[in-house]
């Protein structure tokens, strides 16, 4: 089977930005959708896409294939989720953003409010318990290749995702 | 509560807004490109301090001593640090401090004829000086 985004890189490499945009035009709607499933507010998802590809640029002329290029998207993904929630972190201590008030967790799950309560509490979990339930939630990946993006193994992954959904419950309660 | 490990699953949206990717594209090109700007002049930057930093530390150390001396040099101390002769000293001495050295340059240069005819000249004006 032909790997069009191994062919695009390759040509990226030799110096074709055409084949650099084909590869984010690819990748732009997944890339957008994992951010958005995070900041629940388009424009962030979209200026986090531009941080994504910023950086793929600048790496990707020393990609040298050892790992499958979305593997790599989800790590680079993965980081700048985590700089977002840094960076969110701050903004809700310094009151730079409206903070909501704390529900019923039951009967308020569907809203819109609640996604972003559980995102800020998803911050505030380790990071490699944050990592997983990145991967499992916004990207709905299975352990198998959960472990593959992080490095770790299918049982590590799975214990983590245990032990971040029961940090949640303790945040969230 | 319920069982929030199911839920979370569940908690995927399928993004179908739409995106202008020209619109995208163009935008992160700019930002490449001032990325790549930003990236030159920090390299610039840091070259620079360094040439400087090195300057610095290969310049000869002046210690305290040589500060404080500069600091209180005065006028009066220029003929005791200088290297010309002093105007009192006797003519007959630096001459032949002169006519020494010479004789050695020569001599050392190879010239040993010139050096024998230069002595028969230094006798000559030492004769004629009596």
């Amino acid at each position: 089977m032909i790997d069009i985004d191994k062919e695009l890189i390759i040509k990226f490499q030799k110096g074709d930005m055409k084949s650099y945009n084909a590869l984010v035009i690819r990748h732009l709607k997944n890339t957008i959708g994992f951010f958005y499933n995070i900041t629940s507010n388009q424009m962030e998802s979209e200026d986090l896409a531009q941080d994504v590809f910023i950086k793929l640029n600048k790496h990707l002329m020393k990609f040298n294939f050892q790992s499958k290029f979305t593997t790599y998207l989800y790590r680079v993904n993965m980081n700048t989720a985590n700089t977002w929630f840094k960076r969110n972190r701050w903004r809700n201590i310094l009151h730079l953003d409206q903070t909501v008030e704390k529900g019923e967790y039951d009967t308020l799950l569907e809203t819109s409010w609640t996604r972003k309560e559980l995102w800020n509490a998803v911050g505030k979990l380790p990071l490699k318990q944050r990592q997983v339930v990145m991967l499992r939630v916004a990207e709905e990946l299975p352990y198998k290749e959960i472990g593959y993006v992080m490095g770790i193994n299918f049982g590590t992954a799975k214990v983590h995702f245990h032990h971040a959904v029961n940090n949640l419950k303790g945040i969230l309660k | 509560m319920g069982d929030l490990k199911n839920e979370l699953k569940k908690y995927h949206i399928n993004y179908d807004g739409e995106v202008n990717e020209e619109k995208f594209i163009d935008t992160l090109h700019n930002k490449i490109n001032e990325n790549k700007k930003n990236r030159t002049l920090k390299y610039s930057v840091s070259i620079f301090s360094l040439i400087l930093i090195l300057f610095n530390f290969m310049r000869p150390i002046e210690t305290q001593e040589e500060k404080n001396h500069l600091r209180n040099f005065t006028d009066t101390e220029i003929g005791k640090y200088s290297e010309f002769l002093n105007y009192e000293s006797d003519s007959l001495l630096v001459d032949s401090i002169y006519f020494q050295e010479l004789v050695e340059t020569i001599f050392v240069s190879g010239e040993i004829w010139e050096t024998l005819e230069f002595f028969d000249e230094v006798n000559l004006i030492k004769e004629e000086q009596l």
